[in-house]
């Protein structure tokens, strides 16, 4: 990889292509959260927050009846 | 001054009716020529010539030019030709000699030419189908001609002067002024807006006032082509046909009132957000790349081919294609759609309401007993019947047929021949019983009246045994019921008939002579179910169809016929009950009934306003006058050819063959249709979000261009073509088994959800470009001393201009299902062709000297297994989001 002079076109490139996988791979605990009667929002910001722990816990938790 | 033409002819045409309204009878016949045997055959011919056929010029069909200039009428052609005009004039007219270009008007004029000649092509084609199926229809009406008596003839051939038959469920076939009539009852709701059934008469009702033109509702001896008579019978002189009648003067302002469906309103606002959403984003994307690069010329032109990209051109096209496609498939099985978006009505439909008669079952109906009031054979009964069905000139239905059929098929014909009719009491259905007046050759009067068990029982005072009259008492009216109940659950359709000797000597009789009646006796049914019935039923339940019973017919014999076709009855609701209902309560037991018995027209449509209301779509199948009301009322109204008049008008599709089955295929074609819409939609309109992401990203952090103007048309000319294929895709199986009703808030789920994935590689791609592979081949960066930065945007351009073209073909098959493509759900062949077609063509312009021409370079072999590797990440990435997405929202598409 050859950046050259071009910083700014790298930084906004690799920070655009990093918060738009994270937006849309945290989706992922959000769905298995949601799946086991949670609420989709909050998981959702939960897991761009912080999402590997969001994946474990999605899987970890109970199903919750209804 | 249309308008003005219009109401000129409109007043001229009632003049002359009111005219006509005023004179007596003789008078109107000796004014056309005819006399009441009816106009000869050959004056008829000779008429028909002078006056044309009797039919008004909107039913005709439209001509193709006016099709043609249809199909380019639409506001996405509208931008692209403004769009073009642009290109024109910055690239043709503002350009220096000698570096004028033609190649984007070229481009964007073949995008329009396109997508406007197939959808010509698909309008033009289904047109013809649904023309050719529509003459199979047969519209008819019963004239009298000299020489020739009473017979049905088209509609068509109807001329002035002509003397025709009205019945209860008959269309009026032209303007008509009454020569005789009996308690003729006329729904002129198409006309006046009127709700209630009208009277009419033979002779002007309201007080002549020769200096005032009067209105429609004042003419009570005028009858108007378009409207139906509801009940009664009438013989009347045609005064007026096709586009000189009243109704072919209104038509132009009539037609084109219909409600759009929820599905129009869908597509429409749709397409007015995509245009919203392109509208936005130029102006962003000229600014960007304004400030960011200087060159303002070429911003524009980039702000126009991104508009050019954004535009979904072909959804229109894919629209109309679909619901042709599904028309003419439909037509294949002889059933005639009447109304294109039916089709997709009909895959939406979760509840179909049926009649019985007809339509459930065989429109046969056989006479299989005749009873006296204790259930033995008596053939008296059997002839008082034949008497009141034989001489009723109202509509002759299944049963009267049933009754005259077999008296005819065991030499009984000649019953009717010592009788001659006096007066006859027409059928309606509230009273639903009717009634004629006799007179035998010695004199002796006689009133016959046959009808429902209960209302028959209500009119009778007295029962018949042998030869003995005895008053009616609770004890033989139980008697009776239970005889009936009992007949009902063999499968029996029961009609009681009755019959008075003391007959007043008048000649005019009404309703109340139905009174102090004699019962004579019970005449049964057997009103078999088609064959048909059950498999169709249950095919209907596996794709999630619940099917209710809606009739005028008994509770215990409709509920045999359940039985026979294998529909399991939970709750049987009866009209009576309705009545005392509010709309709450009845939607409370809709869901839970299958049978609805003893229902009035009225009560039929207003189950189906309930069903509608509680979010179902519903279908209703009918073809009798009293089906009309909720044929109008539900989604998709369905009739057969054998229906009245009015129940084929009021119908959105028509089956032309008794089998039931293809309301499987009715419902599948809907889904497959709506499927292949919806796809299109969903995948144009996540494509257009992810695109905003990679042009804001490119345009922000680039020094140039990621593509150049030019190219951006070609990647959108190539696109457009692999989509042309779409309406021919398959459905997955599991997609099909499920109703499909619009659902505006799934496109914008679905946009936030699965639009940015394409975006995140093409981000990639920039990077992979930029970064690895142009130093590689230039020997060093972007901007680097030594590195012709021309040729590193060209190298660049192409890159993206392959892997984007590349991505957004293969989105075709990521959207299609929520299954894994190619391995688990292939698409159809003809859009496997388009987009391999695609995805080739536009991978090898890089390597010609058209892409050389293009602003493009051939890639290094380097940058295959870069792009492999992209679009294996794209379509694993894409995988994970739509099942993420199909168990967060319930389904993909």
């Amino acid at each position: 990889m050859v950046i050259g002079d071009n910083v700014y076109t790298a930084a906004g490139l690799f920070i655009t292509l990093g918060l738009m996988v994270l937006g849309l791979i945290a989706a992922w605990p959000a769905v298995n959260a949601f799946k086991k009667g949670r609420n989709f929002a909050k998981w959702y910001v939960f897991s761009v927050l912080l999402f590997p722990a969001a994946l474990i816990a999605s899987f970890a938790i109970k199903p919750r009846l209804k | 001054m249309k308008n003005k033409n219009t109401n000129d002819a409109v007043a001229n045409i009632m003049d002359n009716l009111a005219q006509y309204s005023r004179w007596d009878v003789q008078s109107v016949l000796k004014r056309f020529n005819s006399s009441e045997e009816g106009l000869d055959e050959f004056e008829a011919g000779l008429r028909l010539e002078v006056y044309g056929p009797n039919q008004i010029s909107t039913e005709r069909p439209t001509p193709w030019i006016v099709q043609l200039v249809k199909a380019f009428v639409n506001p996405f052609s509208a931008i692209l030709f403004f769009l073009a005009g642009i290109s024109f004039i910055i690239d043709v007219l503002l350009a220096a000699p000698g570096e004028q270009s033609w190649r984007s008007v070229i481009v964007i004029g073949s995008i329009v030419l396109i997508s406007g000649t197939l959808r010509f092509i698909q309008e033009f084609r289904s047109g013809k189908e649904a023309e050719k199926l529509k003459d199979l229809v047969h519209t008819t009406a019963s004239v009298v001609r000299a020489g020739a008596g009473k017979h049905e003839i088209l509609m068509t051939e109807l001329v002035p002067g002509d003397i025709i038959h009205l019945a209860a469920g008959d269309m009026i076939p032209a303007d008509v002024r009454i020569v005789s009539s009996k308690d003729l009852f006329v729904g002129q709701s198409s006309l006046t807006g009127e709700s209630e059934p009208v009277e009419k008469y033979d002779s002007l009702k309201r007080k002549a006032d020769s200096e005032k033109t009067p209105g429609l509702s004042e003419l009570d001896d005028i009858c108007f082509m378009g409207t139906t008579v509801v009940s009664g019978s009438a013989v009347a002189v045609v005064l007026a046909t096709g586009n000189d009648t009243y109704f072919g003067a209104m038509a132009k302002t009539l037609t084109g009132k219909r409600e759009l469906t929820s599905f129009d309103k869908g597509v429409n606002s749709v397409s007015w957000v995509l245009i919203r959403f392109m509208l936005l984003m130029v102006p962003v994307v000229f600014l960007v790349n304004g400030i960011t690069k200087g060159d303002w010329i070429e911003a524009l032109l980039f702000g126009i081919s991104i508009a050019v990209g954004l535009t979904p051109e072909m959804l229109p096209m894919i629209v109309t294609t679909n619901l042709a496609k599904g028309a003419v498939r439909m037509a294949k099985r002889k059933t005639v759609v009447k109304r294109l978006n039916a089709i997709q009505n009909f895959g939406a439909m979760d509840v179909l309401c049926t009649d019985k008669t007809g339509t459930l079952t065989e429109d046969k109906v056989i006479l299989e007993c005749y009873l006296d009031i204790h259930g033995n054979e008596d053939i008296r009964v059997w002839r008082h019947a034949y008497l009141n069905s034989y001489f009723q000139t109202g509509l002759k239905n299944l049963i009267d047929m049933a009754i005259i059929n077999r008296a005819e098929k065991e030499g009984y014909e000649n019953w009717d021949n010592a009788y001659k009719k006096v007066d006859e009491i027409p059928f309606d259905f509230n009273r639903r019983r009717m009634s004629v007046v006799l007179e035998d050759d010695k004199g002796k009067r006689q009133l016959v009246t046959k009808g429902a068990v209960e209302e028959m029982l209500s009119v009778c005072s007295f029962a018949e045994y042998g030869n003995e009259v005895v008053p009616m008492s609770d004890e033989i009216r139980k008697e009776a019921l239970e005889l009936a109940d009992r007949l009902s659950a063999d499968g029996l359709r029961v009609l009681a008939v009755a019959q008075k000797n003391e007959v007043p000597s008048e000649s005019i009789f009404c309703v109340e002579d139905e009174s102090n009646m004699v019962l004579m006796g019970y005449m049964g049914f057997l009103d078999p179910p088609k064959e048909s019935s059950a498999a169709a039923i249950r095919a209907l339940k596996d794709y999630g169809v619940t099917v209710k019973i809606l009739t005028g017919d008994n509770e215990t014999v409709t509920k045999k016929i359940c039985n026979e076709v294998g529909l399991p009855v939970d709750n049987i609701l009866l009209g009576n009950r309705i009545d005392g209902m509010t709309d709450e309560q009845l939607a409370l037991e809709t869901d839970r009934t299958t049978i609805f018995a003893k229902l009035s027209p009225m009560q039929k449509a207003r189950i189906i306003r309930v069903l509608k209301d509680k979010g179902h779509t519903v279908g209703f199948m009918g073809d009798g006058i009293n089906d009309a009301p909720a044929l109008r009322e539900a989604d998709v109204g369905i009739s057969v050819d054998t229906a009245v008049d009015i129940a084929k008008e009021s119908a959105d599709i028509i089956l032309l063959e008794k089998d039931l089955m293809v309301l499987e295929e009715g419902v599948i074609e809907g889904r497959k249709t709506y499927g292949n819409i919806i796809k299109y939609i969903k995948m144009t309109a996540s494509s257009n979000f992810g695109n905003m992401f990679s042009v804001l990203a490119a345009s922000a952090f680039l020094p140039f261009l990621p593509m150049l103007p030019i190219q951006i048309l070609m990647l959108s000319l190539i696109y457009n073509i692999s989509c042309i294929s779409m309406p021919w895709d398959n459905m997955d199986a599991d997609y099909l088994k499920i109703p499909r009703k619009w659902d505006a808030s799934s496109i914008g789920k679905f946009m936030i959800w699965l639009g940015p994935t394409s975006s995140v590689f093409d981000i990639t791609t920039y990077i992979l470009m930029f970064f690895v592979i142009c130093p590689a081949v230039f020997g060093g960066a972007y901007g680097a001393p030594g590195v012709n930065g021309a040729l590193f945007m060209s190298l660049f351009n192409t890159g993206w201009f392959v892997e984007s073209l590349w991505s957004q073909t293969l989105v075709i098959h990521m959207i299609r299902t929520p299954k894994i493509p190619f391995i688990r759900s292939r698409a159809s062949l003809p859009v496997l062709l388009t987009t391999t077609a695609g995805i080739a063509v536009g991978t090898l312009i890089p390597f010609t000297p058209f892409g050389y021409t293009m602003g493009m370079q051939p890639l290094p072999p380097a940058y295959f297994p870069w792009l492999l590797v992209t679009i294996l990440l794209y379509m694993a990435l894409a995988t994970l989001l739509k099942t993420l997405y199909a168990k967060r929202y319930g389904s993909l598409l």
